[in-house]
């Protein structure tokens, strides 16, 4: 098995800052995929950007599992529309996002938050960097939690 | 007591006021506001104990917004809830007049203690 890298290691400290809470309850350890980003899932997707460090995180799923994951969240069990789905997972990554960039701005204190979006397709991966990702199986189905990053900022 | 919450998120205004709710400020009076420009609307509609605000937002920030209140001479009592909180951000924060800053994700316990710090009776 790979080792995890910082990024990673920050990124999954995001996800267990909001176990329970925002996110549903994780039924096993998060696993590292191979393969790299799950393919045309939708989900959001926040940049993390500065001048020694940089990433692109995303929580990928399909829609149906937002649908829930946002339920709960916001303690709703009626019909949600598409725009209350994309803001809820938009602020989960977003959330997640800021709990690692308050770990990495130590090694790279010009690291800044980019807006975030929600992508209803795959991201394509720019040439020369590489993709983590990790299967988080909450009870709710699963995500997919990934990330896109330079390789020399890995370590 | 009326609290403004300011966020881009909707979803994120319903957790904080859930929260704030669950924090004791079961009775107050919550209004809501999607960016700095429509909270300085909300402001000038009527009396506002406390400002709750999300730090990255579109049209106006949470930065922005503070300044703006404090250019006013208007003190009321301001916080950020915010993704971000890094020492930068925090200094900055109290140096613009901010009580607080308190980075998210948050619980009910979180806003407890920080408003009991600031002297808001809950």
């Amino acid at each position: 098995m790979r080792q995890m890298t910082q990024w990673s290691s920050a990124l999954l400290d995001g996800v267990r800052a909001l176990e329970g809470g925002i996110l549903p309850p994780l039924v096993e350890q998060p696993v590292l995929t191979e393969g790299g980003i799950p393919a045309n899932l939708p989900g959001a997707w926040v940049g993390l950007v500065g001048e020694y460090r940089s990433l692109q995180l995303g929580l990928v799923a399909e829609f149906v599992t937002l649908e829930l994951v946002t339920a709960n969240m916001l303690g709703t069990s009626g019909n949600l529309t598409d725009i209350e789905i994309t803001d809820a997972i938009t602020e989960v990554v977003n959330v997640i996002g800021g709990v690692a960039k308050r770990q990495i701005i130590e090694i790279d204190p010009s690291l800044r938050s980019g807006p975030p979006m929600f992508l209803f397709g795959r991201l394509r991966m720019p040439t020369g960097m590489m993709s983590e990702a990790f299967r988080l199986r909450t009870e709710l189905g699963e995500l997919h939690l990934v990330s896109i990053s330079a390789s020399g900022d890995a370590s | 007591m009326r609290v403004l919450v300011v966020d881009d998120s909707r979803a994120m205004r319903m957790i904080v006021v859930r929260q704030l709710r669950q924090a004791g400020l079961e009775d107050a009076d919550f209004i809501e506001a999607q960016h700095g420009l429509e909270a300085l609307d909300r402001l000038s509609e009527g009396h506002v104990d406390l400002v709750l605000s999300d730090w990255n937002m579109p049209e106006m920030n949470g930065l922005e917004l503070l300044r703006e209140l404090r250019a006013r001479d208007e003190q009321v009592l301001f916080g950020f809830v915010t993704s971000e909180g890094t020492p930068d951000m925090v200094r900055l924060a109290r140096e613009s007049g901010a009580s607080f800053l308190i980075s998210k994700p948050f619980t009910p316990n979180n806003f407890r203690d920080t408003l009991d710090a600031i002297g808001v009776q809950l």
